[in-house]
């Protein structure tokens, strides 16, 4: 009576798995330089021309997005500054109250009025008092 | 060696005279005072001097009534770059009418540097004063310095 060894108790692989993992342990197989150049080029084409095709389109975008950013520009106000309000603000520069003379009472007439916004009432005054001689730029 | 020192000496002697004018340049200020009977809403002033004292604007501030309470308006960039040979001052008030002065109120401080060896001569002038219906105020202006002088 043979002895039982410890090979008895392990459990066994069904026979078809036996051979799908003989089949699998196979050598690996050996790309030569020669192919691996040859792999490199190819890959190397295929996208150089994908490269191209998007090259093709990047002045277009670029074309209509300063478009759209002049645009913007152009038809967005900008909110004057007081720093330009001086030479930039001749809608309210005026003898409002026909005195003879633009002065403070001008603006107050135009403060009082609620057409104009601060910026525009400052400018107004700034006009007023400053000692530039009329057209000089400061 | 005796000539070095006679230069030193020479030299030493003659720096004074060629200290630069601002060592003699003083400062004052000026009250603007306007006395008006009825209420008024907008002021404007100009100032310069009369004489030959080379005085320039150094600074301008409002005066004491709540109802003109921010700096007023003159050329702050004359002033800032040391060429405010005279000044323009005004400023307005959108305050109520039984809120705006009356009577004599001082409406701005003007502060001077001078480096002539008199005193600025001022010349004060109302340019106009008026009330919150922009109707002319019968306003005076005056003005008052700490040295005593008043116009």
């Amino acid at each position: 009576m043979e002895r039982p060894t410890d090979n008895d108790n392990e459990p066994q692989l069904p026979a078809t798995l036996i051979e799908a993992l003989k089949a699998e342990d196979q050598p690996t197989a050996l790309i030569t330089s020669r192919a691996d150049r040859a792999l490199e080029a190819q890959a190397a084409a295929h996208f150089a021309a994908r490269r191209s095709t998007a090259r093709d389109w990047r002045p277009a975008w670029y074309a209509a997005a300063a478009a759209a950013a002049v645009a913007l520009l152009l038809v967005v106000p900008r909110e004057p500054s007081i720093n330009e309000g001086i030479g930039a603000q001749d809608v309210f520069y005026a003898d409002v109250d026909a005195s003879g003379r633009i002065d403070i009472a001008d603006v107050l007439a135009v403060a009082r009025s609620g057409r104009a916004t601060q910026p525009d009432i400052d400018a107004f005054a700034a006009r007023v008092v400053t000692l530039s001689p009329p057209g000089t730029a400061r | 060696m005796n000539i070095a020192r006679l230069i030193v000496v020479v030299v030493a002697a003659l720096l004074p005279l060629a200290a630069p004018a601002q060592g003699n340049l003083r400062f004052t200020s000026v009250d603007v005072y306007i006395d008006s009977a009825t209420p008024f809403a907008a002021w404007q002033f100009e100032l310069s001097d009369r004489g030959n004292s080379a005085m320039l604007v150094v600074g301008v501030e409002n005066g004491a009534s709540p109802a003109f309470d921010r700096a007023p308006y003159y050329d702050r960039q004359a002033v800032q770059t040391g060429t405010a040979d005279r000044i323009v001052v005004a400023d307005y008030s959108l305050a109520q009418a039984g809120d705006l002065p009356a009577g004599r109120v001082r409406i701005a401080t003007v502060h001077l540097a001078f480096s002539g060896a008199t005193e600025p001569d001022i010349e004060l002038r109302l340019v106009t004063a008026v009330d919150a219906d922009g109707r002319v105020a019968d306003a005076a202006i005056s003005f008052e310095s700490p040295a005593g002088s008043a116009q």
